[in-house]
C-alpha cells in the first residue's frame, strides 16, 4: 500500500505540481492524537496537583525516612583543677562494649546441635554447608574474651541468655581496644561512647575528690558536691543527610548541649603533693592509724592543701573501700587538747581577765578542783602568759579559764568557729562539738581549756588559727578559687589576736614544746598538742598528735594544722609526731608562694633591685 | 523565573556544601579535644610530683636549696 501511494503521488507532482499535498491528512486522526496527549498531559497535571496540593505528606514522608537523621554530640563531665591550672580530674572519651545475644545467636551455634539444625544442602549442586559458625571454633571469641578479661565460658554464658536485645561486656574501654574489636568484626557486638573519668594525681587528692560512678554522676566528694556544675548535657540534632552520610543540613535542635564547666579549686598541687608524702612518711613511721593535713590562706579562707590518709588510687576501683574514701579533715572529729591553749588565752585577754605580761604561779605543778586534779608534768613555778604557751601548761590555763564565766571561754570557742560550720560547703562536714549550757562545773572548765570535753575538725582547728592569724577576722573557708576575696568579719579584736601570735612564738624556741617545727628562714607561731582518745567509760591509752601554727609570725600567711591518729611507740607527743611534718610542709608552702623570710637572726644574702 | 530558579538552585546546592564543611570541621575539633585530653593525660602521667622528685634527687643529683646557698631577690 506504502509503494502505491508513493507510486501516485509521483503521478500526481508529474501532472499538477504544488496540488493535493494533504490529500492524505485525516482529520479524525488529528483529533485522535491531540485529544490523547491532551488526556495524557491532563493526567499528568493532575497526578502532580494531587501529590503536591492535596497529599504532600505521603511522599514527604518517604523522604525524610531516606534522608532525616539524629545525631547526638556528647557532652564530656569538666574537669577539675587546681588554682594553677593543673588538671586533678579529666573526662576522657571511653566506649561501652555490648552484645546483642539475639544477633550473636543467629550466627553462631553453641552447642552440635544447634550447629546441625542450621545446616542446609545447597539445591543446585547439592553440597551440605552450615549457616551458623560453631562458637567453640571460631578463634575471634577467645580473642575478645583475652582483650575484655572475660573467661570464654563467661562470656558465652552473656551471649546464650535468652530473649535477651542488650548486654554490657565490658564498660570504660579505650578506643585501641575497640579499634581491635572493630578489626574482629563480630556479630551483634557494638560499642557505645561514653565517658572515663581520670585522676592523674591519684590518691593525693582521692578524699577531697572522691569519685564519679560509670554514667558520670559524682558519688562522693567534690564530684558529688558540685555535680550539676561539672556535669554537662549532650546535645541532640535532627539532620539531613545524603547518599554519603554528609550532613547537608540542619533541620532542628532537639537538645541544646550544655557544655560542662571547668571548677577550678583552692588548692596548690605542689603544696598538696608535698603534703601528702609527709603524711604519708610520718604515718609509716609512727605507726598510726590516719591523719589529715589542712592548709589555710589565713588572708582569704582558701584552702591550699587538704590531705589525709589512709587513701586510695581512684583511678583503680578495686582498691575502692569506703573507710579510705572519706575526707577525714572534715568528718572526722577529735579533742583538740592543747592546741586550743592560744584560745584560752585570747579569751582571758578579750574579757579583760588577765594582762599581756601578767606572771602566773603554777606551783606546785596540780591543783584540786572539785575533788578531781588537774596537773602539769612538773611543777614550771611563775610563768607569763607566753610562757604558759610555751611549756603547755595546764595549771596555768586553769588558772586563766577559771577567772572566767563560762559562757565567756564558750563564746570565743564559738568566735572561732568551734561547734559551727566552716562554710566549706562540701559533704559529710562535721561541725565538731561544742556543748551548750548553763551550769558547768569547775572541774569542766579547767578541762574544756585544755582541750577536752569539745571535739572539732581538722578544718576547723586550721580555721580558729586561720583567725588568729588574720588578725582576728574570720573569712568562710572556701574550697574553690576565690576571683574576689571573700568580705572577712572581725571577730576577736586586731591586738589581740596579733599579741597571741607572738606569745605562741616561743613552742619552736629553745625550750619550748617543739622545736622541731621550726622553718629555716621564718619566725613559726603554733602550738602542739597531744590529746588522749576518750574511749567507753573513759580514756584510753591512744593519742591524738597535734600541730596547729602559723607563720610567718611577723605576718602571718598559712595556717596549717597536722594531726596524726594514734602514733605507737614512746614517741607519741606532738612535737616529735606532728611537729617536724608542720616544718617540710610551712617550709614548701611558703618557698613556693615567695614569701619573704622574717627571721632576722638567719640572715641571706641580699640584692636588692633598685 | 528561569534564572531565579537556576539560581535558587545553585544557591541551595552551596549551602549544602558549606553545611557539610562546617560539620566536618566540628568532627575535627571533637577529634582534636579527644586527643587533647589524651595528651592531657600522659603530660600528667609524666609530670608526678613524686616521679619528678626522684628523678631530681637521683638522676640529676638536685638538692632542695638552703639559706646558705640561696640568694634572696626583692622585686619593687
Amino acid at each position: 500500500m506504502k509503494i502505491k501511494r508513493h507510486l501516485k503521488k509521483q503521478k500526481m507532482t508529474l501532472k499538477t505540481p504544488g496540488k493535493n499535498v494533504y490529500e492524505t491528512f485525516s482529520s479524525w486522526r488529528y483529533i485522535f492524537v491531540s485529544i490523547m496527549v491532551a488526556t495524557i498531559a491532563l493526567l499528568l497535571i493532575s497526578r502532580l496537583a494531587y501529590l503536591q496540593i492535596i497529599e504532600p505528606e505521603y511522599l514527604t514522608n518517604e523522604a525524610d525516612k531516606r534522608s532525616l537523621r539524629i545525631t547526638e554530640s556528647v557532652a564530656h563531665r569538666g574537669n577539675i583543677e587546681d588554682r594553677n591550672g593543673e588538671e586533678l580530674a579529666i573526662s576522657v572519651p571511653a566506649y561501652a562494649i555490648w552484645a546483642d545475644p539475639k544477633r550473636v545467636k543467629s550466627a553462631f551455634a553453641f552447642t552440635e546441635q544447634e550447629w546441625l539444625e542450621s545446616v542446609v544442602i545447597n539445591p543446585k549442586t547439592g553440597k551440605e554447608t552450615a549457616s551458623k559458625t560453631f562458637f567453640y571454633e571460631s578463634k575471634k571469641w577467645p580473642a575478645l574474651a583475652e582483650v575484655l578479661d572475660l573467661e570464654l565460658d563467661q562470656l558465652a554464658e552473656i551471649l546464650q541468655k535468652p530473649n535477651s536485645r542488650f548486654s554490657y561486656l565490658k564498660r570504660q574501654v579505650n578506643q585501641q581496644i575497640v579499634e581491635y574489636i572493630n578489626e574482629l568484626n563480630l556479630a551483634g557486638i557494638s560499642e557505645q561512647l561514653e565517658s572515663h573519668r581520670f585522676y592523674p594525681t591519684g590518691e593525693i587528692n582521692a578524699n577531697i575528690l572522691g569519685l564519679t560512678d560509670l554514667d558520670s554522676q559524682g558519688i562522693e566528694g567534690i564530684e558529688k558536691s558540685y555535680n550539676h556544675y561539672l556535669q554537662g548535657q549532650s546535645g541532640q540534632k535532627r539532620v539531613r543527610q545524603d547518599r554519603l552520610g554528609n550532613v547537608i543540613d540542619n533541620i532542628e535542635v532537639l537538645k541544646v548541649k550544655k557544655v560542662a564547666g571547668n571548677l577550678q579549686l583552692s588548692i596548690d598541687q605542689r603544696i598538696q603533693a608535698v603534703a601528702y608524702s609527709e603524711l604519708k612518711r610520718a604515718i609509716k613511721i609512727n605507726d598510726a592509724t590516719s591523719g589529715s593535713i589542712v592548709v589555710l590562706d589565713v588572708n582569704t579562707g582558701e584552702i591550699y592543701a587538704m590531705v589525709n590518709w589512709p587513701s586510695f588510687n581512684p583511678n583503680d576501683r578495686a582498691q575502692y573501700q569506703p573507710y579510705k574514701l572519706r575526707n577525714r579533715a572534715i568528718t572526722d572529729t577529735f579533742e583538740p587538747g592543747s592546741t586550743v591553749k592560744p584560745l584560752v588565752v585570747s579569751s582571758a585577754l578579750i574579757y579583760k581577765k588577765a594582762d599581756v605580761d601578767e606572771v602566773i604561779d603554777t606551783s606546785p605543778g596540780w591543783m584540786n578542783i572539785g575533788g578531781r586534779r588537774v596537773r602539769d608534768g612538773h611543777d614550771l613555778g611563775k610563768l607569763d602568759l607566753a610562757m604558759i604557751l610555751k611549756k603547755s601548761s595546764n595549771m596555768g590555763v586553769s588558772k586563766l579559764a577559771l577567772r572566767l564565766e563560762p559562757d565567756q571561754l564558750q563564746q570565743t570557742f564559738s568566735d572561732f568557729g568551734f561547734g559551727n560550720n566552716t562554710g566549706v560547703g562540701l559533704i559529710g562536714e562535721s561541725f565538731g562539738r561544742l556543748p551548750l549550757r548553763g551550769r558547768w562545773s569547775d572541774f569542766e572548765l579547767a578541762t574544756m581549756s585544755f582541750g577536752y570535753g569539745i571535739t572539732t575538725t581538722a578544718l576547723q582547728l586550721a580555721k580558729a588559727y586561720a583567725i588568729l592569724g588574720s588578725g582576728g577576722v574570720q573569712y568562710p573557708i572556701s574550697i574553690l578559687k576565690n576571683a574576689t576575696v571573700a568580705r572577712g568579719e572581725q571577730v576577736i579584736p586586731n591586738n589581740i589576736a596579733r599579741e597571741v601570735v607572738s606569745m605562741m612564738e616561743g613552742v619552736s624556741e629553745k625550750g619550748g614544746t617543739a622545736p622541731k617545727a621550726k622553718v629555716e628562714g621564718y619566725r613559726i607561731a603554733g602550738k602542739t598538742g597531744t590529746s588522749r582518745k576518750a574511749v567507753a567509760g573513759g580514756y584510753g591509752d591512744d593519742y591524738v598528735a597535734l600541730f596547729a601554727g602559723l607563720a610567718p609570725a611577723s605576718n602571718p600567711r598559712f595556717a596549717i594544722v597536722v594531726m596524726i591518729n594514734e602514733p605507737q611507740g614512746d614517741r607519741y607527743y606532738a612535737g616529735d609526731v606532728a611537729a617536724p611534718v608542720f616544718s617540710t610542709v610551712m617550709k614548701s608552702a611558703l618557698l613556693l608562694s615567695h614569701v619573704r623570710p622574717d627571721d632576722e637572726n638567719d640572715s641571706y644574702t641580699y640584692l636588692e633591685s633598685n | 523565573m528561569v534564572c531565579s530558579a537556576i539560581y535558587n538552585v545553585y544557591t541551595t546546592h552551596k549551602t549544602r556544601g558549606l553545611v557539610t564543611q562546617i560539620e566536618h570541621l566540628l568532627q575535627d575539633k571533637d577529634d582534636l579535644m579527644m586527643e587533647w585530653r589524651n595528651l592531657l593525660i600522659e603530660e600528667h602521667t609524666l609530670d608526678e610530683h613524686s616521679r619528678i622528685r626522684r628523678i631530681a634527687l637521683k638522676k640529676l643529683s638536685m638538692s632542695q636549696t638552703t639559706k646558705k646557698n640561696s640568694v634572696l631577690v626583692e622585686l619593687r
